[in-house]
C-alpha cells in the first residue's frame, strides 16, 4: 500500500445543517495521501452529505475542508481538484464511453487534442475498456458501465477520487469481483480515495480505514480489523457484524486483568487488562459469535461460561449460528463451524454450555 | 444565491409579472373607473383640479352587475353549465383513461397519442364541424329524417345540449391526459394484493383505483372547469342567444357595448368565483412541477 | 382485471374515438362537395380548395399567424426552460409560491380574462410609455409568448424532473462552469421536451382566436380571426378545406414528432434506471 503519513485531506470541525436540522456535526478527520477511507454508516448517517460537501456541492455550515494545505471551502466543485464516482455512475448518455473520458480533460484549456486522446487510451486501457470507446453507455453491462465510470473520474488525475457507494448499482455477484479490481486500479493509481458505503462488507474489502458514522458524528476511526475487534461503542459493535453484548458491572480490578458480573450470567466475565473505569460502573461487554465456543459439557473454568437451552439454528452452509437461551430469558449467538458431515450435531432443546477465552470480551463504555 | 442563478431567474420572473400579474391590477383598476367616450374610454381613477387630488372610486360596475339580473343569471348559468360538462367529461374520460393505462405499452403509446391528435389541430375548426352536424338541416337531423324515425328536425344547435357537446369534445383530452398520468403511477401490485386478499375486481377498482386517482380527477376537472366557465367560442358558435354564459357576456360588454370599465368588473369578479378552483389546481400542479 | 373489463374498455375506447374523430372525418368529406351546401352531398370537387387559394385574405391572415406562432413558440421555449429549472433545479428562494402561481394560473385562466387584462396593460403602458406605441404582430407575439410560456414550463419541467440529476453535477465535478453543464449536458438530454414543448406553443399560438381579438388592432388579423368571422356569416366548403388542410399539416407534423420521439425512446430504452 502506497501509502505515507503525510495528510492529503483534511477535515475540521466541519457541519452541515439542512433547515436547522444537522445532517453532519463537527466532523474532523486527517485522510493520509495514497490511502482509501470509507466512510461508512446506515443511510441518514451523513456520510453521503459529507462526501458531497467534498465534491462541493453542498457548502458546510460551519468549520474547513483543506486539500493539500489548501482551504477548498468555499471552491465550486468545476474548480476543485476533486472527482467522484456517482452511485449511478451518471455517464452522459448522448456521448461517447471515449467522450465520456475526455470530457473532464476537454474542460482544461491546457490539452490539446492529441493529447486528450492519449490520455483517453490509456485510461480505457487501465480499465481494460479500450474496445469499447465508440460504445454509447447504455450499450454497456453494469460492470462495464463502472469501469468507465472509474476511469473518467480519474481522467484528470484529482488529488482525491470520491466514490459514492461504489457497488450500489450492480448485483451481488459482480460486486465481490470489481471490489477488488477497483481497489487494484486506484493502488495502481495511487490516488487518494474517499468512499461512502453502507455495506460493511465492502467498506472491510475495499478501505485501508474505515470511520464508522452515526447520526451526524463519527463514532470511530480505525482499520477494518481494529474496528471488527475493538468497536468503541454498542452502534459500532452491532453495526459491524453480529455481537452478543451483556449489560454488566465492574467489580474487580486489576492491572492485568479485570472482572465484571451481569445479571445474564451466572459465572463472572473476565477480561486481560485493566478497564478504564471506577469500579460499580456500568459497562457493555461484547462478545463476536465466532469466539464463543460451544460444549455439551460444562467447561472446566470459573469466568466466562454460561449455560442454556438451543433455541434456534440458522444453518449457513460453512457454518451456522445457535440461538441459545438462558435462564434469565436473553439470547445469545454462538458460531459452529459445519466442518464435519456426519459430526453429532446439537439440535433443537439441547442444553448447551458456552465458553470463551478472556481476550475475546471486548468492554464498551458507551 | 449566485449572479447567473439570479439572472436566470429574473428573466421569466419579470416577464411574467409584467404580462401575467400587473394586468390583473390594472383591470382591478378600471373595473372601479367610469366609461367615457375618449380614448381610452374609461375615465380615470385619480384627478387633480385646484390643488385638490381626487379619489374617483366608482363602484357602479358592481352595484350594476347585481342589480341587473343579466349578469347573475349568466355567472350561474356559466357554473352550471361548466360543471354539468365537466361531470360528462369525467364520466367519459376516466374508462378511456383507465382503458389506455392497462393496454400493453406498445398499444399505450399509439392510444393516448390518438387521443391527443384532434388537440392540435384548430379549436375553432373543431367547433365549427359540430355546427354542421347538429344544426336544423345538419347531418344528425338528415340522417334521422332520412331513415324515418323523426319527421320534424329536432332543434340542437343553439341549446345548451349543443355547449355540452362542445365543452366535452374540445376539453375531454385534458381530462384524459391527468387521469392517464396518474393511473399509470398507480402501484400494480396494490390492485394484485387486494384482489389477493379477496376483493372483486369491481371491488378493488372502487377500494383502491378510484379512491388512488383523486388528484388526477380533480386535476383534470379544474382543467376543463376552469377554462369552461369563461368560454367564448364554444357558447358563442353552439348555444345560440339563449344559451348564458359569462364569458360571451365579457366579449359582447367590451366590443359591441365598448364598456371596458363594466366588462373589468365582470372579469373581477369572475375570477373571484374562479379562484377557489384555480388555488385547488395549483396545489396540484405545483406538487407535480416541483417534486 | 378479467376479460369483462378489457372488452368494456375496447368497446368505450372505440365509441371515444368515433366521437373525436366523426366530425373531423366529415369536415374533411364535405370540403370536396361540389355544392355550397355544406351538408348535402353533391358530387366530388376540389374547387373549395382553388377559392381557398384565392382568398388572398385568407392567405395574408395564414401568414401573419405562423409568423407569430413561429417567434412566439421560440421565445416561450426559452422563457419557459428557464422556468422550468427554476422550478425544478434550484430549490426554494424567496417568491417561488408566487412564481409557481405565475406558471400554473395561465394554463387554466379563461381566455377573456387574459385578453382583457393583456389588452388594458398594453393600453395603459402605451398611455403613460408610449410603448408599445400601436397594437399589432407584437401585442399579439407578447400575449402569446406568455400563456404559451407556461405550457412549455409545465412539458419540459416534467423532463427535467425524470432526468438524473446527477449526470449535471458529474459534469460539474468534471471541471465544467454551470453555462456549459446546461449546453452540453442538460440540453442535448432534455432536447426532445423542449421540441415538442415548441411543438405545443406553436399551435396553441396558431389556435388562439379570443386572446388575439383582445390585442390585435387594425391590419394585424389572423387566420383564427378571419375564420371565426367568415363561420359567424354561415357555413362554407371553403372552411371546410382550410379545415382539411390544418388537419394534414397538424397530423403529419405530431404524427412525424412522435415517430421520431419513439424512435429516441427506443434506442435509449436500455439507459440505467437505477438511481
Amino acid at each position: 500500500m502506497a501509502q505515507s503519513n503525510q495528510a492529503m485531506l483534511e477535515i475540521r470541525q466541519v457541519s452541515k445543517l439542512f433547515s436547522g436540522v444537522a445532517a453532519v456535526k463537527e466532523v474532523s478527520l486527517s485522510i493520509n495521501k495514497g490511502e482509501i477511507f470509507a466512510l461508512l454508516g446506515g443511510s441518514g448517517c451523513g456520510k453521503t452529505t459529507l462526501l458531497r460537501m467534498l465534491a462541493g456541492f453542498e457548502n458546510p455550515s460551519a468549520g474547513a475542508i483543506f486539500i493539500d494545505g489548501e482551504d477548498i471551502s468555499q471552491i465550486p466543485p468545476h474548480k476543485r481538484p476533486v472527482n467522484m464516482m456517482f452511485q449511478s455512475y451518471a455517464l452522459f448518455p448522448h456521448m461517447t464511453v471515449a467522450q465520456n473520458v475526455a470530457f473532464g480533460l476537454k474542460q482544461e484549456k491546457r490539452y490539446i487534442n492529441k493529447e486528450i486522446d492519449d490520455k483517453v487510451s490509456e485510461l480505457l486501457g487501465l480499465v481494460r475498456m479500450q474496445d469499447f470507446a465508440q460504445r454509447k453507455p447504455d450499450q454497456l453491462s453494469g460492470g462495464q458501465r463502472q469501469r468507465v465510470a472509474l476511469a473518467r473520474s480519474l481522467a484528470k488525475q484529482p488529488k482525491v477520487l470520491l466514490l459514492d457507494e461504489p457497488m450500489g448499482a450492480l448485483d451481488k455477484k459482480l460486486r465481490s469481483q470489481m471490489q477488488l479490481e477497483v481497489v487494484d486500479i486506484i493502488e495502481a493509481v495511487g490516488v487518494t480515495c474517499v468512499m461512502v458505503t453502507h455495506d460493511q462488507e465492502e467498506a472491510m474489502t475495499m478501505a485501508d480505514r474505515i470511520s464508522v458514522m452515526h447520526e451526524g458524528e463519527i463514532m470511530q476511526v480505525g482499520t477494518p480489523s481494529e474496528i471488527y475487534e475493538f468497536p468503541n461503542s454498542r452502534h459500532t459493535a452491532e453495526f459491524i457484524g453480529s455481537v452478543n453484548i451483556f449489560d454488566a458491572t465492574l467489580t474487580e480490578l486489576n492491572p492485568d486483568y479485570s472482572r465484571l458480573s451481569s445479571t445474564d450470567l451466572t459465572a463472572p466475565i473476565q477480561v486481560e487488562a485493566g478497564i478504564n473505569a471506577p469500579l460499580g460502573a456500568q459497562v457493555g461487554v461484547a462478545i463476536r459469535p465466532e469466539k464463543i465456543a460451544m460444549s455439551r459439557t460444562q467447561p472446566n473454568v470459573t469466568d466466562n461460561w454460561l449455560t442454556g437451552v438451543v433455541e434456534d439454528i440458522a444453518y449457513l452452509g460453512g457454518h451456522s449460528v445457535y440461538y441459545v437461551k438462558l435462564a434469565s430469558g436473553k439470547r445469545v449467538m454462538a458460531m459452529g463451524t459445519n466442518n464435519d458431515r456426519h459430526e453429532q450435531k446439537v439440535t433443537w432443546q439441547d442444553p448447551v454450555y458456552l465458553h470463551w477465552s478472556n481476550t475475546s470480551a471486548v468492554v464498551l463504555y458507551q | 444565491m449566485s449572479w447567473g442563478q439570479r439572472s436566470v431567474i429574473s428573466v421569466p420572473y419579470l416577464w411574467l409579472t409584467l404580462f401575467f400579474l400587473v394586468p390583473f391590477v390594472i383591470v382591478f383598476k378600471i373595473s372601479f373607473s367610469e366609461m367615457a367616450y375618449a380614448i381610452p374610454p374609461y375615465t380615470e381613477l385619480l384627478s387633480w383640479a385646484d390643488q385638490q387630488l381626487t379619489v374617483n372610486l366608482n363602484i357602479g360596475n358592481y352595484f350594476y352587475l347585481f342589480t341587473d339580473d343579466l349578469y347573475v343569471r349568466a355567472y350561474l348559468s356559466s357554473i352550471r353549465i361548466a360543471a354539468i360538462a365537466t361531470v360528462i367529461c369525467l364520466i367519459v374520460a376516466y374508462p378511456i383513461a383507465y382503458t389506455i393505462a392497462r393496454a400493453r405499452p406498445a398499444t399505450r403509446n399509439a392510444l393516448l397519442m390518438l387521443v391527443i391528435l384532434p388537440s392540435w389541430t384548430s379549436f375553432l375548426i373543431r367547433i365549427y364541424a359540430w355546427v354542421g352536424i347538429l344544426k336544423n338541416n345538419g347531418l344528425i337531423n338528415n340522417l334521422l329524417m332520412w331513415l324515418g324515425i323523426i319527421d320534424q328536425p329536432i332543434a340542437m344547435l343553439n341549446t345548451e345540449f349543443a355547449v355540452y357537446i362542445g365543452i366535452v369534445y374540445a376539453y375531454l383530452p385534458f381530462m384524459v391526459l391527468p387521469l392517464y398520468t396518474n393511473l399509470m403511477k398507480l402501484d400494480k401490485s396494490l390492485l394484485e394484493a387486494a384482489a389477493d386478499l379477496g376483493a372483486a375486481p369491481w371491488k378493488v377498482f372502487m377500494t383502491i383505483t378510484l379512491p388512488l386517482s383523486k388528484a388526477g380527477m380533480i386535476a383534470g376537472s379544474m382543467l376543463v372547469f376552469i377554462p369552461a366557465v369563461g368560454e367564448f367560442v364554444i357558447p358563442d358558435m353552439l348555444g345560440g342567444a339563449e344559451t348564458l354564459m359569462i364569458g360571451k357576456v365579457l366579449w359582447q360588454e367590451f366590443f359591441n357595448n365598448r364598456d371596458w370599465p363594466v366588462a373589468s368588473a365582470v372579469a373581477i369578479v369572475m375570477l373571484l368565483l374562479l379562484l377557489l378552483p384555480i388555488t385547488l389546481f395549483h396545489r396540484y400542479q405545483a406538487r407535480e412541477l416541483e417534486s | 382485471m378479467g376479460n369483462k373489463v378489457s372488452s368494456f374498455g375496447k368497446v368505450f375506447l372505440t365509441l371515444g374515438f368515433i366521437f373525436l374523430y366523426l366530425p373531423i372525418l366529415i369536415l374533411i368529406v364535405f370540403s370536396f362537395n361540389e355544392s355550397k351546401l355544406v351538408t348535402v352531398w353533391a358530387g366530388f370537387s376540389t374547387k373549395w380548395y382553388g377559392e381557398l387559394l384565392q382568398d388572398s385574405q385568407m392567405l395574408g391572415a395564414a401568414w401573419m399567424s405562423f409568423k407569430i406562432a413561429f417567434l412566439a413558440a421560440s421565445a416561450a421555449v426559452v422563457l419557459g426552460t428557464m422556468a422550468s429549472i427554476i422550478m425544478v433545479r434550484m430549490g426554494q428562494f424567496k417568491g417561488k409560491v408566487a412564481f409557481t402561481s405565475m406558471i400554473t394560473a395561465p394554463l387554466v385562466m379563461p381566455e377573456v380574462i387574459t385578453g382583457l387584462s393583456l389588452l388594458l396593460l398594453f393600453v395603459a403602458m402605451a398611455q403613460t410609455l408610449g410603448w408599445p406605441a400601436g397594437r399589432g404582430m407584437l401585442t399579439i407575439w407578447i400575449a402569446h409568448v406568455t400563456f404559451c410560456t407556461a405550457f412549455v414550463a409545465v412539458v419540459v419541467s416534467s423532463r427535467l424532473r425524470e432526468m438524473d440529476a446527477s449526470l449535471e453535477e458529474a459534469a460539474r465535478d468534471l471541471g465544467a462552469p454551470p453555462w456549459k453543464v446546461f449546453f452540453l449536458i442538460t440540453l442535448p438530454i432534455i432536447a426532445p421536451a423542449l421540441m415538442s414543448g415548441w411543438l405545443l406553443a406553436f399551435t396553441l399560438s396558431l389556435d388562439d382566436l379570443v386572446i388575439a381579438s383582445f390585442v390585435s388592432g387594425p391590419g394585424s388579423t389572423t387566420l383564427p380571426m378571419v375564420v371565426y368571422s367568415s363561420v359567424r356569416l354561415g357555413l362554407s366548403p371553403k372552411i371546410n378545406a382550410l379545415a382539411t388542410i390544418i388537419v394534414l399539416l397538424a397530423s403529419t407534423g405530431v404524427l412525424m414528432a412522435w415517430w421520431l420521439a419513439r424512435r429516441a425512446e427506443t434506442q435509449s430504452v436500455k439507459l440505467p434506471t437505477h438511481h
